[in-house]
């Protein structure tokens, strides 16, 4: 079933296009995944350094200067609309070789890690964020602190995993 | 010549250590990654608050002062990783033109980068020290012109790989 519908996605015409299956007489044969591999480049160096900026705050270890609601309200729209480019990027190269990635365990994994990252976002923002007026300007509660710290080390998981990928297919 | 070189460094016990530990490549290419979302994105804050394009209540000065040491600190943690991969394939690197463009534009946007936090820290112009505004002429060409020397450095760093490409 599932691999019938990874089937399907290969064959779509966005997936051969990623994959070099245009006609010869096109000279950028071979280019068009490069280009999406540095689409998503960008789009997670945006994610990763914004919401590490943020993190960074929470562990009082840089912009110390800056309330933490004022930072994330500068910062963080900035992390979804390059998460959107990320997932949309990443959609495109996962369908050139979908029944490849889907089965290959790093991809997995960083499903995983990102699924841990983003419950551990959710956690912070219904549970400590709420007391946000409490320690907005100072030093933030212990439990903002480890979110932060684990927020970081989730989000490397999840590059060192995408890296694997590559290596790996 | 480069190629002689390239040879030779690939000969070295050094390299020959790198590659055989399979795990060390992907890991400072990952570590490498990591350090260029630092960077990207405290350049980013910098020229995007130089051009009054983010809503952040803070000084340029303020702003520099937090993010410039680390993106000195991760740009010493790039060449070092850098320098792995280069050690562990140097033709792929070495004879690459565009890495060598890449290389180009580092020392331009560390040089310029470095002028920025002299500048800021020994005259502190007036404008440095407002919230809110937009900077001045220079400022503004320097915003300009690191957002695009980093865009520089990243596409001719992930197409280095793909070289080959360009010679088919």
């Amino acid at each position: 079933m599932i691999d019938d519908v990874l089937r399907s996605l290969e064959s779509t015409s966005v997936a051969g296009l990623v994959r070099g299956d245009v006609p010869a007489y096109i000279s950028w044969e071979g280019w068009v995944f490069p280009l999406v591999e540095i689409v998503h480049v960008f789009a997670i160096s945006i994610v990763f350094g914004s919401i590490f900026m943020v993190d960074m705050r929470l562990l009082g270890l840089g912009h110390r200067d800056t309330r933490v609601s004022a930072l994330s309200r500068a910062v963080l729209p900035w992390t979804w609309v390059a998460f959107a480019v990320a997932a949309l990027s990443g959609s495109t190269m996962f369908i050139s070789k979908a029944s490849t990635y889907f089965y290959n365990v790093p991809f997995r994994l960083k499903f995983l890690v990102m699924a841990l990252a983003g419950i551990n976002m959710l956690a912070f923002h219904f549970n400590v964020y709420r007391t946000i007026d409490q320690w907005d300007m100072g030093p933030s509660p212990r439990r903002a602190r480890v979110a932060g710290a684990l927020s970081i080390l989730l989000w490397l998981g999840v590059i060192y995993c995408g890296r694997w990928v590559g290596f790996t297919t | 010549m480069a190629g002689k070189w390239a040879d030779w460094i690939k000969s070295t016990a050094l390299s020959h250590s790198i590659r055989d530990a399979v795990w060390l490549v992907p890991t400072s290419q990952a570590i490498h990654i990591v350090c260029v979302a630092i960077v990207l994105s405290s350049a980013c804050m910098i020229s995007f608050r130089l051009l009054g394009l983010m809503q952040l209540n803070r000084s340029v000065r303020q702003l520099a002062g937090s993010v410039i040491p680390w993106m000195f600190c991760c740009v010493a943690v790039l060449l070092v990783t850098g320098l792995v991969q280069t050690i562990a394939e140097p033709r792929r690197e070495l004879l690459a033109g565009l890495y060598w463009t890449k290389m180009v534009m580092v020392l331009c946007v560390v040089g310029f980068t470095a002028w920025l936090a002299v500048t800021l820290r020994r005259k502190a112009p007036s404008w440095a020290d407002t919230t809110g505004t937009r900077s001045p002429g220079a400022a503004r060409v320097f915003a300009v012109v690191s957002l695009v020397l980093w865009a520089g450095i990243v596409i001719c760093g992930r197409l280095i790989a793909y070289s080959y490409l360009l010679h088919s």
